[in-house]
């Protein structure tokens, strides 16, 4: 593979740690949904006998949240609001199109991603609040039932909510999106798995990056991500 | 009660302090005499000894009056040494009225010291209704609860001999102890 | 347990779609009632149900009532609650209850618990925990309208009164009915509780206590312990005794089927 025009998109680490949370997530899930849709109860069997997959839950959940906290950290300026967001939004047609027709300013990651970021953030923090809130038998113990009763319900929601948001993200992204078809393999996942791409991808999907940064190839060029 | 199943009013022999029933105060009583005759306070012909005597408290030290009582769940000392009497109650506790509670600051679960003349007791404390300010001459008159199964040894929780505070003297006629009524003190330990 | 689980006529997280068993539905539907009326708070009962199930709880502390345990707990499933109530008059009532699972025709428990088969319902109406099913999660602590199981924390599983379905099954009553010095509490068919409990209520009824009646909520479908209540129009003076207890819809919906 020719890495010479390669770009180094996300870091070893952060990508590392973007799949621990990803692993740990789906184990995390299916005993999770497994506890929402009875019916589904053999999906618990991921972790183990049911009794061993409720005891490992929450800490599994515990693991997602710091490993997310730490990806906030490290990626939270790249997602904050800027006024170019809006043009992204005005042409979100010809986005979804893949239509790359006019500039569309956008940084490391567009206005769409920075949704699905702060989503992704608010919806996991609220299922770790939540979920400590009903956690046996260490913490559920200090707090009134209604208060459970409630977190019970905003739990499996938001659990819900993230399982389908990511298993359709993770769709969408890996076939069926227009503007990454044919760069899977740089884009793939939207922000994990390779973390290289393309100059011209670059220019394509991100024109403030090189136009701030110039062209990254100056400082890591010829490497294979995560290799030494 | 006597052979033919009755008791009598009139008892000519046998009794220490007969024939006739007679209204006596405690030996340690709050009132400063005997409401129905002033000159005999308490019963005269009860024995008590000189050291006992002496240690008997005053109402302007010992403000109210204890009873001591036994509690369904336990069996005198006994039944402290069995596991499941214990759960049903495990720390010696002492009941006090609600508005005596509330002038002395003591909460329901505080740790009290109950002091008499002859020693004291610390016990959690039992707010409740039940107990209820008397009125006696005119005077308010407040009585506390002291159950008394609870001691060094047991299932339980550790305690105190609620005997501490008791005063040495019995009914005239059956020594008795007069544990049903004394003198003490209350306060937040 | 071989032949009560052909009794099983409700599952926790088990879809309606395949019947319960059917084959020895000729069961009656029992019922235990308790009268508050005739109970003195002695305790007898607690320490019986500790005898028949072999519970030993902590020896714990007193914390300013005569309540003690001081609550439910994975180890005691039931307690007497002393409430001291004045009414509006200052005539005080020393109101006692003997807490514990309500044993409801429809169980918020067995609703939320999303274990299959951890919480089941016998054909004569006994709510019961299997504990090896138990998974400790604690959904029907949230599901429960009274406020009854407690998880263990030896074992993170949750526990309550099984309403001796053991000693029922083999036509005996409860160790606490059993015990009862004062006869409070009375266990037998469900139709014969409510007769038994209608003559009480017209008694204390006779008696002057006009409130008296059953507590026997609907909003759960009826429970397989009921209390004869003097004041049934005020539940809530007795512990917190919901008046009109019911599945919490938070619940309902916080689980699906």
């Amino acid at each position: 593979m020719d890495t010479k025009n390669l770009i180094l998109r996300t870091k070893f680490i952060d990508r590392m740690c973007h799949w621990t949370m990803v692993a740990c997530f789906f184990l995390v899930a299916m005993s999770g949904l497994s506890w929402f849709f009875p019916s589904l109860s053999w999906m618990n069997g991921v972790l183990g006998t049911p009794q061993l997959a409720r005891m490992l839950h929450p800490f599994l959940g515990t693991v997602v949240f710091v490993l997310l906290i730490c990806m906030f950290f490290r990626f939270v300026h790249h997602n904050m609001p800027v006024r170019t967001d809006v043009t992204w939004f005005r042409n979100i047609v010809d986005v979804l199109m893949n239509r790359h027709t006019k500039p569309l300013k956008i940084g490391k990651y567009n206005a769409g991603q920075k949704i699905l970021f702060w989503c992704i953030m608010l919806l996991i923090s609220a299922l770790f609040a939540t979920g400590v809130v009903a956690w046996r038998p260490y913490f559920a113990g200090y707090f009134p039932i209604p208060a459970i009763r409630l977190a019970l319900l905003a739990h499996s929601l938001a659990g819900l909510g993230l399982s389908c948001w990511s298993l359709g993200i993770s769709i969408w992204v890996s076939g069926c999106a227009g503007p990454l078809r044919g760069c899977s393999q740089a884009m793939f996942p939207v922000h994990g798995l390779n973390s290289i791409m393309t100059a011209g991808m670059k220019k394509r999907l991100h024109p403030l990056r090189i136009l701030r940064q110039s062209i990254i190839h100056d400082q890591r060029p010829h490497r294979y991500p995560g290799t030494r | 009660m006597l052979p033919e199943g009755l008791g009598r009013l009139f008892a000519c022999g046998g009794m220490s302090d007969g024939p006739f029933p007679e209204q006596y105060e405690p030996t340690e009583t709050p009132l400063a005499s005997n409401p129905l005759h002033p000159k005999v306070t308490y019963n005269p012909t009860a024995r008590v000894l000189k050291d006992d005597r002496a240690r008997m408290g005053e109402q302007k030290d010992f403000p109210y009056v204890a009873t001591t009582y036994s509690i369904t769940e336990l069996f005198r000392h006994w039944t402290k040494h069995s596991r499941l009497n214990a759960i049903a109650q495990p720390e010696q506790f002492v009941e006090i009225g609600e508005k005596l509670a509330g002038r002395l600051n003591i909460a329901a679960g505080d740790k009290v010291k109950v002091s008499s003349k002859r020693g004291y007791i610390e016990a959690k404390a039992v707010v409740t209704k039940r107990l209820r300010t008397l009125n006696v001459m005119g005077h308010d008159l407040d009585q506390i609860g002291i159950p008394c199964h609870w001691g060094f040894e047991g299932a339980t929780r550790k305690g105190f001999l609620a005997n501490t505070l008791s005063p040495a003297v019995g009914d005239a006629n059956t020594q008795t102890p007069e544990f049903k009524a004394f003198l003490v003190n209350v306060e937040k330990a | 347990m071989a032949m009560q689980s052909q009794d099983i006529i409700r599952r926790s997280a088990t879809n309606g779609l395949t019947p319960a068993p059917q084959a020895r539905d000729h069961q009656q539907e029992v019922a235990k009632l308790i009268d508050v009326s005739i109970c003195t708070g002695c305790k007898g009962c607690q320490v019986a149900c500790s005898e028949w199930n072999d519970l030993r709880d902590e020896v714990g502390h007193n914390v300013g009532v005569y309540d003690n345990p001081a609550d439910l707990t994975a180890e005691t499933w039931t307690v007497i609650r002393f409430d001291e109530v004045e009414d509006e008059s200052g005539r005080l009532e020393w109101l006692l209850r003997k807490e514990g699972c309500m044993h409801c025709e429809e169980p918020g428990c067995l609703k939320a618990c999303p274990s299959p088969g951890a919480i089941v319902q016998f054909a004569n109406g006994i709510v019961d925990f299997q504990s090896d099913q138990c998974i400790g999660c604690g959904y029907c602590i949230a599901g429960c309208p009274f406020d009854v199981p407690r998880i263990n924390k030896k074992d993170n599983k949750a526990y309550k009164c099984t309403l001796c379905a053991d000693r029922v099954s083999v036509g005996q009553e409860p160790a606490c009915v059993k015990t009862c010095p004062t006869g409070a509490i009375s266990f037998g068919s469900k139709a014969d509780m409510k007769d038994l409990a209608a003559t009480r209520v017209a008694e204390l009824k006779s008696r002057g206590h006009e409130g008296a009646g059953l507590y026997d909520p609907q909003g759960v479908g009826g429970t397989h312990v009921m209390y004869v209540l003097t004041h049934a129009d005020k539940p809530e003076m007795y512990h917190r005794l919901p008046k009109d207890p019911h599945i919490s819809r938070l619940c309902a919906a916080g689980k699906n089927g």
